[in-house]
């Protein structure tokens, strides 16, 4: 700054453009909706994966098991696409509780993955819970405010 | 040479601007904002949103990251740590001027 003083009521105004920036990011953030739907839209594919590689993919002929994973690498890529190019802002901090949500997520479903093939069990009262397990952390760091 | 303690010294000369002010506020509540949302929000024209940009930019205050949307080129804003700290200084330097004015 120069020499000359920056006045009191300047420097009050200047405080209430910040305040009025800060709200303005606010409202921004707050429209967001793309990231924190592909967050839930990504946690329901891995859980839907991880209930058709207990019940379906036993009985599946190799076409079918081809179109079930063909289609959850499709909609993990559709997902990923429409956050790269529909999103107009990342919510402050988005990215690490993302990042936290599916690191948590992915060793639910990895966990519950490498159970499936060392038990019989495929009583919906253990596999469900788990899917929804993998859902979850997610779904729930990816909408976090 | 004298310590100088004057609020006023610590005062960004570049956030003076209303404008740049408003701008790097906003930035500093998410984590990347796409220009065209902030240059809507904040009600001013691209070329101004540019300009004003450009500055914080070189400033090392703003980082600005270029993609496309299909052919049309899309911008992204953020904030960089250097612009939080010396936004977090600037308001703090504001607020002593109002206290000092007050007194």
């Amino acid at each position: 700054m120069n020499d000359s003083d920056l006045a009191a009521d300047t420097a009050r105004g200047l405080l209430a453009v910040a305040d009025s920036g800060h709200a303005t990011g606010d409202r921004i953030a707050g429209r967001a909706w793309v990231a924190p739907t592909m967050s839930v839209f990504i946690g329901l594919l891995m859980g839907v994966f991880l209930l058709a590689s207990i019940y379906v993919f036993p009985t599946a002929t190799g076409l079918q098991a081809a179109l079930i994973s063909g289609g959850y690498l499709a909609g993990i890529l559709v997902a990923v696409a429409a956050y790269n190019l529909g999103r107009r802002v990342t919510p402050s901090g988005w990215i690490d509780r993302y990042e936290r949500g599916l690191a948590i997520s992915c060793v639910v479903f990895f966990v519950s993955l490498a159970l499936s093939f060392l038990i019989d069990e495929r009583s919906a009262l253990l596999w469900v819970p788990l899917a929804v397990a993998t859902v979850l952390p997610i779904s729930y760091y990816g909408t976090k405010r | 040479m004298t310590e100088l303690n004057h609020p006023r010294h610590r005062v960004d000369e570049l956030l003076t601007a209303p404008i740049r002010l408003s701008i790097i506020a906003a930035l500093s509540r998410a984590d990347e904002i796409e220009f065209r949302t902030l240059r809507d929000s904040i009600e001013i024209s691209d070329s101004v949103l540019s300009k004003q940009v450009s500055q914080l930019e070189q400033a090392g205050y703003v980082r600005v990251r270029k993609g496309y949307l299909g052919k049309r080129p899309r911008t992204w804003l953020s904030i960089t740590p250097e612009g939080a700290v010396a936004l977090k200084s600037h308001l703090a330097a504001l607020a002593a001027i109002v206290d000092a004015g007050a007194e």
